[in-house]
């Protein structure tokens, strides 16, 4: 049996001082799968991925989640993406005055410092980063701008996939990585996930629709409704969203 | 500090005031003129005090309380090899230096050709006599408008005049290399520098000024800069502060713009006890455009005052103004920036912005934005923020692993930059970074960033 990645157990999460979103969730992934999560808007998935990567405006209330045999719950947000987390966001932030290439060894550095490992020189880090630009069928100048800004949405989206490869995590948590980008774009985001995704490692897709679905296949499809997975299947169930719809699935 | 004693020490300033400056009487005779008006002016003024609006927020008490002399500021021996942290690289072959308000002419060396450029001291007569035209240019753009001065300390450095330079770049001349002005002060006293820069028509030089304290004692810097821009001409002039933390620094910089000029200035105040910069742009001419930047960066109980007049005298021109500060501790800030745009001055487009990163509960800022508009078609717009940094941009650094001291100092720097990148010396840049660190809370790790950071 695979080695598991993470396990949601009766997850309640709300933003801080809020209403309760999040209202019992499981979810358990295991090395070298994908999964989907699809919902409705308001049904939780922005909620999810927000609670995974300790973002402090959200708490949780209840429940547990083990990550790689650790309390997710009790880490940091640095901790975690060091612990090896990873999330796209949906809305990249635009950081004036922060070098990209310096940002991303920074990060790759940290990462390498918390598991005791060797720290990289620009000049070996430099290497490593020309070998994923190519894939993501991005220009080093990329490299030389500040971080994502004056990006396009295309461009920040690329930029984050960008991060996750060079921070090559065990968990990738997707939020809605498909949103505002055409089809060049999603095919580039699309080719730098699959290249990222191995047996050692897990995706978790958040997405509204199901056109990711078709560049990036899941193995397990989850519908989230009032903060519960109420309906999960293979990748079938996408398309089945598609033509149906979340009211009749929710249903 | 009681009612009476204050009253007395404004008395004696006063008084100290008129003797040095009676007896440093210029003998060219359109400058003393101006000095005369000076002496005249500060009578009628009187010492500054806190119902004056421009004043209301300034602090007197440490120039009261130290600084009743004028006659003690002295040169004193400085090893060129104690400067090199002021030093930019860039403007190694041309470097004009004062200590304590004096020209050091071993601490000086210019290689630009004096065909070009004349850089002459107000304090060699024989000197300053050679050039032509110096009566003209003296009555019209020395101490212009002396008469109707606001600026008590302007007045003063008028009167007192000692070294003061006169830089003229001849007409056509496009200078590539950057001339750096350094003031240092090392001593107590209170010091006077100036420099009349003047751009023949059509010219164009990089400068930038240094003020520099070598000591940890009180001192006060009181710097005058003039300068008149001719058409066509160009000016980027940069301002670093860099005193120790005891000093003092009253700065009045004046800008007259004529057509299609074009000026570009950022002020970085980056120590010192407390600094006030009075800056005036004239646009007396249609084309012309001056962008007027600043950055301050103050902890403990460091002030820094900002009153910037911009006043659009004609139409078809363009301003913007963008001042940053960031407060921690018990920092004080006020920014009181107007823009003027006259009657008539039809097609004038103007923008200010103002934002302060307040990092601590103690510290506080007065942001008095103003526009005064008598003309119909014009374009103004400003703005004025005051927050801390946003949480989600620190949240996005630390989701890719990033320590959360590191992220607070990165975004810190990162509110500086804009700012920091109209600097256009690269070695001054990486200087202000560096200094801009220094001064942000010692919790913020800042070795590792600066040896992360380029």
């Amino acid at each position: 049996m695979s080695e598991q990645i993470i396990d949601i157990k009766e997850l309640k999460a709300d933003i801080v001082d809020g209403d309760q979103i999040l209202k019992g969730l499981n979810l358990k992934i295991n090395a070298g799968e994908i999964h989907a999560i699809m919902g409705p808007n308001g049904s939780g998935k922005s909620t999810l991925s927000k609670i995974l990567s300790g973002h402090p405006a959200y708490e949780i209330t209840d429940g547990a989640i083990d990550f790689q045999g650790k309390d997710l719950v009790e880490m940091e947000a640095d901790e975690r993406a060091n612990s090896g987390l990873f999330m796209a966001f949906q809305y990249p932030l635009e950081i004036a005055g922060v070098n990209n290439l310096e940002f991303l060894r920074m990060a790759y550095n940290s990462k390498q410092k918390y598991l005791g490992l060797e720290e990289a020189d620009p000049l070996d880090f430099d290497d490593l980063i020309e070998e994923k630009l190519s894939l993501l069928n991005m220009k080093s100048d990329f490299l030389d701008r500040n971080l994502n800004e004056g990006f396009s949405g295309g461009e920040k989206k690329k930029n984050e996939i960008l991060q996750m490869l060079v921070l090559n995590p065990k968990l990738v948590v997707l939020d809605e990585i498909d949103s505002g980008l055409d089809v060049d774009a999603l095919r580039a985001v699309a080719a730098g996930i699959n290249a990222y995704k191995s047996e050692g490692n897990a995706v978790l897709m958040i997405t509204h629709y199901q056109r990711l679905l078709d560049y990036v296949k899941p193995d397990f499809v989850h519908i989230l409704s009032g903060g519960k997975i109420v309906k999960s299947g293979d990748s079938s169930l996408a398309l089945e969203v598609e033509k149906e719809g979340y009211d009749l699935l929710a249903a | 500090m009681q009612l009476e004693e204050k009253k007395k020490k404004e008395i004696e300033f006063l008084e100290k005031v008129f003797r040095a400056g009676s007896s440093t009487l210029s003998n060219i005779s359109p400058i003393a003129d101006k000095q005369k008006k000076a002496v005249e002016r500060i009578s009628e003024l009187g010492f500054p005090n806190r119902k004056i609006e421009d004043w209301k927020y300034y602090d007197f008490s440490p120039i009261l309380d130290n600084f009743l002399s004028f006659d003690t500021c002295k040169i004193t021996q400085i090893e060129k090899e104690s400067l090199k942290d002021f030093l930019f690289p860039e403007c190694e072959k041309n470097l004009l230096v004062t200590v304590n308000g004096h020209f050091s002419e071993k601490l000086s060396n210019f290689s630009f050709s004096k065909e070009d450029i004349s850089i002459l001291n107000f304090n060699d007569p024989e000197q300053l006599k050679s050039y032509q035209g110096l009566d003209d240019l003296v009555e019209k753009y020395f101490a212009e408008g002396i008469e109707n001065e606001s600026n008590f300390f302007k007045a003063c450095n008028t009167a007192l005049l000692s070294n003061a330079f006169l830089l003229k770049v001849k007409e056509g001349v496009q200078l590539k290399e950057t001339l750096q002005i350094l003031h240092i002060s090392n001593e107590h006293c209170f010091n006077q520098t100036r420099s009349l820069i003047h751009l023949g028509a059509n010219s164009k030089i990089n400068i930038i000024v240094t003020y520099v304290g070598l000591a940890e004692i009180p001192f006060v810097n009181n710097a005058v800069i003039e300068t008149v821009l001719e058409e066509g001409s160009e000016l980027v002039l940069d301002k670093i502060q860099d005193d120790t933390q005891k000093g003092i620094l009253l700065y009045d910089l004046k800008a007259k713009l004529l057509k299609n000029s074009r000026f570009e200035y950022s002020s970085l105040n980056l120590k010192a006890n407390s600094s006030r910069d009075k800056i005036s742009v004239d646009i007396d001419e249609e084309g012309a455009h001056a962008d007027i930047n600043g950055l301050y960066i103050l902890n403990g109980e460091r002030k820094a005052h900002n009153v910037i007049t911009v006043n659009h005298n004609v139409g078809n021109s363009t301003s913007s103004q963008l001042f940053k500060g960031i407060l921690s501790d018990k920092a004080r800030a006020e920014f009181n920036g107007a823009i003027n745009v006259a009657r008539d001055a039809n097609g004038t487009d103007a923008e200010q912005m103002n934002r302060h990163l307040v990092l601590s509960d103690e510290a506080h800022v007065d942001s008095r934005p103003q526009l005064n508009i008598l003309a119909d078609d014009v374009k103004c717009a400003h703005g004025s923020t005051i927050g801390d940094l946003e949480e989600d941009e620190i949240f996005y650094l630390l989701s890719r692993g990033i320590k959360k001291d590191d992220a607070l100092a990165m975004l810190t720097l990162s509110f500086c930059d804009e700012v920091i990148q109209k600097v256009k010396i690269e070695s001054a840049r990486q200087h202000i970074k560096n200094m801009a660190l220094e001064n942000l809370d010692t919790q913020m790790h800042k070795a590792n960033i600066v040896h992360n950071l380029r």
